[in-house]
């Protein structure tokens, strides 16, 4: 018989070659890692098959074009960005909040993740799993619900800020402008100064000048003063559209001005100026739109979970802009 | 005051990783100032401002990260920096068993791997064969995932694989365990004395769990794809396997099983059979005339067929617990069964119990009586939602329980089902947690639903499976781990209440 023995030619191990088809192979829910090839795909194993991850979608932002984004910006193990020609590309977990550029897997592996394809009815992960979707994934930017009671507006903004003042990071660049911070030294030192001085021209002028003093500076992946221009941009946009105001010279201004620092901040940046909000922005302001404080500080906690201090420091840029142009006062002293 | 500086590349670090950083490196003792920072131009001013724009810093670009460690003395900046670095690296867990480098082609592939004794496929149809044809050409065993492969090729694949002494599994092989290494769907079975070529994928799953399950464990598992015993095939791998477990020396039981062989292919392996004194155990789905040889046995029951080979290892084996659950009564009008698998054979299997005690056929999308469309169930049911029909541009419904969960509410709000039969199949490539999706469904259903379902696994499956049991348990489901006692279990719950009307 020919075929005896041949299993323990040499060795009980067996190593295993996978060809896998392009698409909607099973088999690509049970590997880690895959090759991309002229019409296939290769894993080499020598090891059992335990690494599955089944990928689900929740919701996938409408303005996203319909692409294939490949260059990751980073990756991290909830989150992985990929630039694209106009934008950053979010594919995240949930609990992430859906996004208009965002991505949001109910389930899946983001580390066994390298290519996307998004295409009118399907994303292709890898150039091989292919998961349907369908106009109840997508998520679309909506308009804000308008104010109630504008008369409550203001009493509720100020009590969210005195909410926001205490759940504050001791990093954060809030923390550092507005509470009784211990005294700082060396780069803080230094960042501080600059940012009161940014607070001041802010305070005085209508006009972006204001910005070089927060542009790039600051800690984290999207530097604090970026964030906080960010948070500018949204709260002035919702003034808009409550009718609180027309912000947009002044909004297109600041925009442009604040351009430059790096893809990520950018993207952020245009996503805030076209008033294009993620879901938690959109609670955040449609609970001040009806005067919800519970609401309002239920989806700013959510915020302020963002990055080590991007929630507080786009929050602060929210709080700012209100403050100004709501003509509230008491929102830069120690709480 | 000394100060260094590192730039960061090819490294993903969050914000918060960042700051943490910062902080532990700042409360070293020495340390003056301590930042990790995107290098934009406005933080290098902040930088030059402070004293710390080193020429280091002020080279990185601004989308990298720079770390500034300020100190009192060299020694104590450079042992700060070998800290942050720590920090930084903090390098990932390897994952093993990859082989992390580009290929493009199965010789780049062999050419890593070249202890490579197997190649696994799974491509489309129209390329399958030519694919299997080079791993041949190499000298790899060749395991088939695709379907849709021609007769005409996969008979010359089989020869050619014959001819080279290698194995050919599939088309259409979605189950193997080859020197204990589960391919595809299979389970954690341990090793033993039973070896087993099956043509047919969720009954090789069902057997070796059987196998395992009674504490005895096997030798290989073939699997051959399901039209190796048609006459256009001849058979050629089942027997090739069989004739390899009658000479492995670890082998003392053999198993085969799949749909009836054409009649040719029969006497060619009954002839096999008869050269062997090891005990064989034939599970072809259905009862047939066999030819009375003193070691081989027949059944046509998945649990049977596992229970006997058990015993004809002539060891001590673990009997089977079945849980002993009182027949429930339902209402009247709810009289009708819907089998809504994800295992072919389990189906199969199902559809004959009942032809078996009802004397017809039940409607099904896989048997003689077919449903006019396999999604539209009526009276008596059973759907293999495996099938081809369901599974277009889907995963296969072992790994993705929307199809079936929303057949399953469907089912369950037509208030003339009864019962509801489905398969729960666990192991390696199906759903990480079958439980966590079912019972948020099933937990909705009205109470006068009877649902049985049959876990296949082995304890020791990725999945767990007593705590899968015990949660389907908790939300009222009749769990068996014996596909025959939960059939069994399903219709005299339906003969019940038919009984009763």
């Amino acid at each position: 018989m020919e075929c005896r023995g041949y299993l323990r030619a040499s060795t009980k191990k067996i190593s295993i070659i996978i060809t896998l088809s392009l698409r909607n192979s099973p088999l690509l829910y049970l590997h880690k890692k895959h090759y991309l090839l002229d019409g296939f795909c290769s894993f080499l194993y020598s090891a059992p098959m335990n690494n599955m991850a089944i990928y689900k979608i929740q919701s996938i932002g409408e303005k996203l074009p319909l692409a294939r984004f490949e260059k990751t910006l980073n990756r991290f193990s909830k989150v992985l960005n990929y630039a694209f020609k106009g934008g950053v590309l979010t594919l995240g977990m949930a609990p992430l909040c859906p996004g208009p550029f965002r991505i949001i897997l109910e389930s899946g592996d983001l580390q066994q993740v390298e290519s996307l394809q998004l295409t009118a009815d399907e994303l292709i992960i890898n150039d091989a799993l292919a998961i349907s979707y369908d106009e109840s994934h997508a998520w679309k930017v909506v308009e804000p619900d308008k104010t109630q009671d504008f008369a409550t507006l203001k009493p509720v903004v100020k009590e969210s800020f005195d909410l926001y003042r205490q759940g504050l990071s001791e990093v954060s660049m809030a923390f550092f402008l507005i509470s009784n911070a211990a005294p700082l030294k060396g780069f803080d030192e230094e960042l501080r100064k600059t940012f009161q001085l940014g607070l001041l021209k802010l305070e005085q002028e209508n006009s972006p000048e204001f910005v070089p003093l927060f542009k790039g500076r600051g800690k984290g992946l999207t530097p604090s003063g970026d964030d906080f221009l960010c948070g500018y941009l949204l709260a002035l946009g919702w003034l808009e559209k409550q009718g609180l105001g027309d912000f947009a010279d002044l909004r297109e201004a600041l925009y442009k001005a604040a351009l430059g620092t790096n893809i990520l901040v950018n993207s952020f940046l245009f996503q805030s100026y076209k008033f294009w909000l993620d879901a938690d922005w959109q609670d955040f302001f449609n609970a001040f739109a009806c005067s919800d404080l519970n609401e309002v500080s239920h989806t700013q906690k959510r915020i302020l979970g963002y990055g080590a201090t991007s929630g507080a420091d786009l929050l602060y840029g929210v709080y700012m802009a209100l403050s100004k142009h709501l003509n509230l006062q008491g929102f830069k002293e120690a709480g | 005051m000394n100060t260094l500086a590192k730039t960061i590349s090819g490294k993903y670090l969050d914000s918060v990783k960042l700051m943490l950083i910062s902080k532990e490196l700042r409360s070293l003792k020495g340390v003056e100032d301590a930042v990790a920072i995107t290098a934009t131009k406005e933080n290098k001013e902040i930088l030059a401002a402070t004293g710390m724009l080193v020429p280091d810093a002020e080279a990185a670009s601004e989308t990298e990260i720079v770390i500034v460690i300020k100190a009192a003395d060299e020694e104590t900046a450079k042992a700060a920096m070998q800290k942050a670095t720590s920090l930084v690296e903090n390098p990932p867990a390897p994952v093993s068993g990859i082989i992390s480098s580009e290929v493009r082609n199965l010789a780049k592939a062999i050419e890593i791997l070249p202890e490579a004794n197997l190649c696994l496929i799974s491509v489309a149809g129209k390329y399958a064969a030519a694919e299997a044809e080079k791993a041949l050409d190499k000298g790899l065993h060749v395991m088939l995932f695709s379907d849709n492969v021609s007769l005409e090729d996969e008979l010359a694949l089989k020869h050619k694989a014959l001819k080279k002494g290698l194995l050919m599994m599939g088309p259409d092989c979605g189950t193997a365990i080859i020197n204990g290494l589960p391919l595809a769907f299979a389970n954690n079975v341990p090793t033993g004395n039973i070896g087993i070529v099956s043509a047919s994928g969720t009954g090789l799953q069902d057997i070796t769990c059987g196998i395992a399950n009674r504490g005895c464990g096997i030798t290989q598992a073939f699997g051959t794809g399901g039209r190796d015993g048609k006459k256009e095939i001849g058979g050629i791998m089942l027997k090739a396997c069989l004739q390899y477990l009658m000479d492995d020396t670890d082998t003392e039981v053999i198993v085969l099983m799949g749909k009836t062989p054409a009649p040719e292919v029969l006497n060619e392996l009954m002839r096999l059979i008869k050269q062997t004194h090891k005990p064989v155990i034939v599970n072809f789905l259905k009862q047939i005339e066999l030819p009375e040889l003193p070691n081989l046995q027949s059944s046509v029951s998945l649990a049977e067929t596992a229970e006997l080979a058990c015993q004809a290892c002539k060891k001590p084996y673990t009997e089977i617990d079945s849980p002993v659950y009182k027949i429930p009564t339902l209402p009247q009008n709810r009289k009708y069964i819907r089998g809504l698998y994800s295992g072919g054979t389990l189906c199969q299997e199902a559809i004959l119990i009942y032809k078996r005690l009802f004397g017809a056929e039940p409607f099904s999308n896989v048997g003689a009586k077919l449903l006019a469309e396999g999604w539209h169930t009526q009276e008596d049911s059973y759907i293999d939602m495996g099938s081809d029909e369901f599974t277009v541009g889907r995963p296969h419904p072992m790994i993705d329980y929307s199809l079936r969960l929303k057949k399953l509410s469907e089912e369950a709000a037509d208030k003339q089902v009864g019962v509801i039969l489905l398969d729960v199949v666990l192991g390696y490539g199906a759903h990480p947690d079958p439980a966590s999706e079912l019972v948020p469904v099933l937990q909705k259903f009205p109470g006068e639903i009877c649902i049985v379902c049959h876990v296949l696994g082995t304890d020791a499956d990725p999945q767990d499976r007593q705590k899968q049991i015990a949660a389907l348990r908790e939300c009222g489901v009749y769990a068996f781990t014996s596909h025959a006692n939960a059939v069994d279990f399903s219709l005299k719950t339906l003969m019940k209440n038919r009984e009763n009307v």
